[in-house]
């Protein structure tokens, strides 16, 4: 088992491609909880907004974009998503949120111009993917268009970061596990995502559609069970979706041994090393928007030097004493069990009555629906992606829980890529500045004359 | 605790004793309404109720059904505006307009699980992986029960509504806030 660390000062996509106006791509990575959306034109940055359009009482305009992030007062509006279960359900609101990208002014795109290179999780069903060629091709008239899954996408970033990384020799160099990575032709993705996980594995960067397995712990869930917890518990924060989520990414992490820590907390519930104290945000403070965590008190009073404490006791105490004023004023949050018991659900979804596998072992029951000569190395060729495999501890555990699962003999190794959020975008920018993109597309001619069972069988 | 237990077993002794005692016999026949739960097949059947409606809250997005209200809300005022500026023939124009914008809008929004059920992904061979076959499996190690008030481990079930509680203290306040004590309602 490796203990190294495999982060890698990753470097976005670089400019090879020489814009070519007939080939202008547009990349969108249409996730539940964020909309990513770049072009290959290099000079072009590329966009994160949230996947929602927002609305307020008394207001017939809907938030989008930036104005929905921002909004002074987040507890006011009203969210409305149009994915369900990580695939587009409500077209009328994914247009306008995509109306609003295109005539953006950091933008600017007019859908004829440009080929589309759109991510869809695996598996969609037959009707939604036949609404979106509708609106692809005959509402938006997009040149052509590419589909594919996002772990692939993820995936083809990673080894193309690892390729360069090595050729340019740039340090630190890669280690073994890394080389292996880079070799190997079988890789396992877990993409932990908004509204499920994924885990996909590839054989020659194409992903098995055999042995892909998927389970409805994502982001979505943590965030709201939380929610409910803390409202039942504690302060009522029922419509504060979007705090808990911000609560939920800072205080959260992953256990490496679930029942001690919890039987540890029990006891003593008060002097716990995993208790945090979260003061909430205070809207008629400007800088206090989102909150932030407390430092304990007794960090700063039993610092081990003697005699800095003397000479600066004066000062320590002016400065608590002022500090505790304000801390009269704000209302602290204080979280315990909570921090692990919630991101606990990725392995064990059981925790809430679901009857699916966790993480770890649905990892297993994939690779087992695979030939057993990819096993060994799809297990040692695991790669993170997804907004919610940034917990810290994840990789810890998983590699724990794996190693009790599976076969003794098999070396595991997990790799955990520096943007596990927008590697998938890259991805697609690397693969559009391709000079051969366009075989991989179906153009608006050819799916005006076969139809969509012609792009099916292409995007399958 | 254990104030339910006593209750309990007086209902037992009510149906023992109703032969020689005929003052009994009213309360035998109302059982409390506390126990309306009193067999294994309901405990079954509300605990599956309690954990699906709960994976229902916790999928569910911001608030969408208070939003639902208020576009018919919208609707209705602007029918009244209708009412007022507008003669019969103009509104029998507009409602049918706005008919058909409802349809074009319905027919873009799709209900995933209404989608599901069309598709019949069931009928589907064994060897052709679908949305419903790619779900992980259960896991082959038991669950794990938490106490619902205060998280930690849960050693005791509460015998009406069967969800979990760790202590006295823990039971007291599910008896009073959450307990869902049938089947019924």
């Amino acid at each position: 088992m490796s203990t190294t660390s495999n982060t890698i000062i990753g470097s976005g996509p670089q400019s090879i491609y020489a814009s070519n106006p007939n080939n202008k791509v547009l990349i969108i990575d249409n996730g539940a909880y964020t909309l990513k959306i770049a072009t290959n034109n290099p000079s072009q940055g590329h966009l994160v907004i949230p996947n929602q359009s927002g609305k307020v009482k008394n207001d017939k305009h809907s938030l989008l974009g930036d104005d929905l992030s921002n909004y002074s007062n987040p507890s006011e509006v009203k969210c409305r998503n149009p994915m369900e279960k990580g695939y587009i359900t409500n077209w009328s609101l994914e247009k306008e949120i995509w109306d609003y990208v295109f005539k953006r002014d950091d933008m600017k795109v007019k859908p004829q111009d440009y080929n589309l290179l759109l991510t869809e999780e695996p598996f969609a069903l037959e009707e939604i993917r036949k609404t979106m060629y509708e609106v692809v091709y005959e509402q938006y008239k997009f040149k052509s268009l590419y589909l594919t899954c996002p772990s692939t996408l993820g995936l083809v970033n990673i080894k193309q970061q690892l390729l360069q990384h090595q050729m340019q020799q740039l340090q630190p160099p890669l280690d073994a596990n890394m080389q292996l990575l880079l070799k190997s032709p079988c890789h396992l993705v877990v993409d932990c995502g908004y509204s499920a996980t994924h885990i996909v594995p590839h054989f020659q960067n194409t992903k098995l559609n055999y042995a892909i397995k998927r389970f409805g712990i994502g982001g979505k869930i943590m965030t709201n069970y939380l929610k409910e917890i803390v409202s039942f518990r504690y302060w009522d924060m029922m419509h504060e979706t979007k705090l808990m989520n911000i609560i939920k990414e800072r205080t959260c992490f992953i256990s490496t041994d679930f029942m001690k820590d919890l039987t540890t907390c029990q006891k003593e519930r008060e002097k716990s090393p995993l208790r945090l104290d979260y003061v909430l945000p205070n809207y008629n403070d400007s800088n206090n928007k989102t909150g932030y965590i407390k430092k304990p008190k007794e960090q700063i009073n039993s610092s081990d030097n003697d005699i800095k404490e003397n000479l600066d006791s004066n000062n320590n105490s002016n400065s608590n004493n002022n500090n505790e004023k304000d801390e009269d004023m704000d209302q602290v949050l204080t979280l315990v069990n909570e921090r692990f018991t919630v991101p606990e659900l990725l392995f064990n979804p059981s925790d809430i009555g679901m009857n699916q596998a966790g993480l770890a072992e649905s990892i297993v029951q994939s690779i087992n629906c695979t030939n057993p000569n990819l096993h060994i190395p799809l297990y040692s060729n695991i790669v993170l992606l997804g907004g919610s495999t940034l917990f810290p501890g994840l990789k810890q555990r998983l590699e724990l829980e794996l190693r009790r699962l599976a076969p003794e003999q098999y070396n595991i190794n997990i790799f955990q890529p520096q943007d596990p959020i927008l590697s998938p975008l890259y991805g697609g920018i690397r693969l559009a500045q391709q000079p051969d993109y366009l075989k991989y597309t179906v153009s608006r001619q050819e799916y005006e004359e076969y139809g969509y069972n012609y792009c099916n069988k292409k995007f399958f | 605790m254990s104030d339910s237990a006593t209750i309990n077993t007086e209902v037992i002794i009510d149906s023992n004793t109703s032969n020689i005692t005929p003052q009994f016999t009213k309360r035998k026949s109302q059982l409390s309404k506390r126990f309306r739960v009193d067999n294994e097949e309901d405990r079954r059947l509300l605990k599956e109720k309690v954990v699906n409606s709960r994976l229902e809250q916790l999928e569910n997005d911001n608030e969408q059904s208070i939003n639902i209200n208020e576009d018919n809300d919208d609707d209705y005022q602007e029918e009244e505006e209708d009412l007022v500026y507008t003669t019969p023939v103009n509104k029998r124009r507009q409602s049918i307009a706005r008919e058909k914008k409802k349809n074009e809008k319905k027919s873009m929004n799709l209900n995933f699980n209404e989608v599901l059920e069309k598709s019949y992904l069931e009928t589907y061979p064994d060897h052709v992986p679908t949305y419903i076959s790619v779900q992980s499996k259960p896991s082959s190690f038991p669950q794990r029960h938490f106490c619902s008030i205060c998280g930690y481990i849960g050693s005791y079930t509460c015998k009406q509504c069967s969800s979990r509680y760790c202590c006295e203290k823990c039971y007291g306040v599910h008896s009073e806030t959450r307990c869902k004590s049938s089947v019924y309602y």
